[in-house]
């Protein structure tokens, strides 16, 4: 039974071969693991690359001390810099792939699962908060909250990739 | 990359398997298939007895291997990397962290969820739970059988 399901013909959703990838990050340093993970692997010719970064104003309360402090013009230009600065890493590691930059606003999960379908993502990549213990309980995971939501594909980059060839 | 890539015959684990055929890798990257014998789900809530579940013995070991042979074939019809196989016994989710823990797994490839309907509801998804726990990256690969549609 097992094998007749794993023969059974099937068809994607998109093609595999040339896919439309959305990196989304913000200025942790868990979502750079989303952007070193790209960096450090192979792509497909023909993949396209969507860079965003989320700009919650409702989550400033996350961190009260910051939302208070900072205004959202300071959440614009910080999501801002952060998008180009990686569009460059990816440019330079990428010089013939087309790369795109957003910045989005709203609340995090929302705001990507609509690009991911306004874009047509084949894949979303996204590094994990990684938040443990009653942060983990009372916020959840954003990684989560993406993948269960997600129209496409989700990668949830964890360790810290290194640039140079690994050896197992 | 070290990529762990449990199987479990089901349309979605299928699509995990189209994933890492059509994706460019690198030579040096290599892969592990691997199908977990879970207990049957009656089982849970009374009593989960490993010693049950040998490898060398049983129905469900020998369908496990043939089952990962195909799907060995399969990928080796296509890639030319280290793609080693692997049969264990437990509850999915914890044998699929740990095992990647113990093989150095760098990133996990699985469908989007193994279980669907009723088993799914009754014991939850194994790739949301997996997504939760493992110790490395992991991809979810969706596609057109196996999106939502519960």
């Amino acid at each position: 039974m097992l094998l007749n399901l794993l023969s059974a013909p099937m068809t994607n959703l998109r093609s595999l071969t040339n896919m439309k990838i959305l990196i989304s990050l913000d200025s942790s340093s868990s979502s750079q693991r989303a952007i070193d993970f790209a960096l450090s692997r192979p792509w497909a010719e023909d993949d396209e690359f969507l860079i965003v970064s989320v700009v919650d104003v409702d989550r400033g309360d996350m961190s009260m001390a910051s939302a208070m402090t900072s205004p959202n013009k300071t959440f614009n230009s910080e999501a801002e810099r952060i998008v180009s600065e990686a569009k460059e890493l990816l440019h330079n590691y990428l010089p013939q792939h087309k790369l795109e930059t957003r910045c989005l606003s709203g609340p995090i999960k929302q705001a990507i699962i609509e690009c991911a379908k306004n874009w047509s993502a084949d894949l979303i990549l996204l590094g994990s908060q990684g938040r443990q213990g009653l942060n983990r309980l009372v916020l959840g995971s954003i990684a989560e909250d993406v993948l269960r939501d997600a129209p496409c594909s989700v990668q949830i980059v964890r360790r810290k990739f290194s640039r140079r060839e690994d050896q197992s | 990359m070290r990529v762990l890539i449990p199987i479990d015959g089901s349309e979605c684990s299928k699509a995990a398997v189209d994933y890492i055929k059509e994706r460019p890798w690198n030579k040096d990257d290599s892969f592990l298939l691997v199908h977990v014998v879970e207990p049957i789900p009656v089982d849970i809530g009374i009593a989960y007895i490993p010693a049950a579940y040998t490898p060398d013995e049983g129905a469900a070991f020998t369908q496990s291997e043939a089952l990962l042979q195909v799907v060995l074939g399969d990928l080796k019809s296509v890639l030319t990397n280290q793609i080693d196989t692997k049969v264990i016994a437990g509850p999915a989710k914890a044998e699929i962290v740990d095992l990647a823990q113990e093989w150095k797994a760098d990133l996990i490839v699985m469908g989007s969820h193994g279980r669907k309907g009723f088993n799914r509801l009754l014991l939850g998804s194994v790739t949301e739970d997996v997504m939760k726990s493992a110790p490395c990256s992991v991809t979810i690969v969706k596609s057109a059988h196996c999106s939502k549609s519960e």
